[in-house]
């Protein structure tokens, strides 16, 4: 199926559709529950639409074509849901589970986002073993510097160094999450 | 009403050039066909129109046309003159039905103006 879409056959986008249409919607229903099913069916027909019109660059030797389309649905979806937000913001996310600290910095507008939300999904995909394990550390309320020291690799020096490259790596996962929950690159 | 992803999919690709359930829009139009009648005349069952909806609408020049024609009927088994037919772009569609009745021969064709009597 990938070979006759390259091969741009007529035919290979029905049967794309066929094959993959309602697995990349229910996986993008499983993944990011908290979003509209809607949305999520909406995402995934964009997908399909964009990469049998040729819009995306697909490259068969990086990713095999069901996980191709799911990175692509879950960047439509990310678009439509900050469109449906900016456009309705009716829709409510006090249903879902706050982050566990008491930190505020992930709200935005006055509703409080989920980790499930697909833009923070997208964003800590990135992240690095450290970044993860430092934002794990936030997460649960960790204060103390002397548990953030290990994670980077500081065992030793002054500890008023210390605070302030532990304050500097804090401060820089704040401002990643906060560009993605705005959609900033 | 559009029950299945699929079907809801098809729908939006019948409004884009793109996808060959566009110029089948536009035939079934023209011919007033449900969708029971458009896949009696293709030659598939109506469960299968929402897949031939959404694959790629032929190309314009005559061989890659042919090709993509053969290709979708081989595909899914429809009658290849039928598909040919249908899947013909209908550039004068509008126009041919804005046409007044007088200036349409007894086939529907759109008759051109003549300078001067046929010498005939």
């Amino acid at each position: 199926l990938t070979a006759e879409l390259l091969a741009g056959h007529a035919s290979s986008a029905g049967e794309i559709a066929v094959a993959f249409l309602t697995p990349l919607i229910n996986y993008l229903r499983h993944r990011f529950h908290t979003v509209d099913p809607e949305l999520c069916e909406t995402a995934a027909e964009d997908a399909i639409l964009a990469l049998v019109r040729g819009e995306t660059n697909y490259d068969s030797n990086k990713l095999e074509l069901g996980a191709y389309l799911r990175v692509v649905g879950f960047r439509k979806l990310s678009k439509l849901h900050r469109k449906h937000r900016r456009h309705r913001r009716e829709i409510s996310l006090e249903s879902v589970a706050e982050p566990s600290d008491e930190g505020n910095y992930l709200q935005r507008d006055g509703e409080t986002l989920s980790w499930d939300h697909p833009l923070l999904v997208g964003e800590l995909a990135t992240f690095s073993p450290i970044d993860t394990q430092l934002l794990s550390l936030m997460r649960a309320g960790v204060r103390s510097n002397s548990e953030f020291a290990p994670v980077l690799g500081l065992v030793s020096g002054p500890p008023t160094d210390l605070a302030a490259e532990v304050k500097r790596n804090k401060d820089r996962i704040k401002t990643r999450l906060k560009r993605a929950v705005r959609g900033e690159e | 009403m559009n029950n299945t992803p699929l079907e809801r999919l098809a729908q939006r690709a019948a409004t884009d050039p793109f996808f060959l359930g566009y110029r089948l829009a536009a035939y079934a139009q023209l011919h007033d066909l449900n969708d029971a009648a458009l896949a009696a005349r293709l030659g598939c069952t109506p469960e299968l129109l929402p897949t031939i909806r959404l694959c790629r609408a032929p190309r314009m020049d005559p061989l890659s046309f042919r090709e993509d024609v053969l290709c979708v009927a081989e595909k899914f088994g429809l009658n290849r003159q039928k598909l040919a037919e249908a899947a013909k772009p209908l550039f004068a569609t509008p126009q041919r039905e804005a046409t007044p009745e007088k200036m349409l021969d007894a086939a529907g064709v759109l008759l051109a103006a003549r300078d001067r009597e046929d010498p005939s």
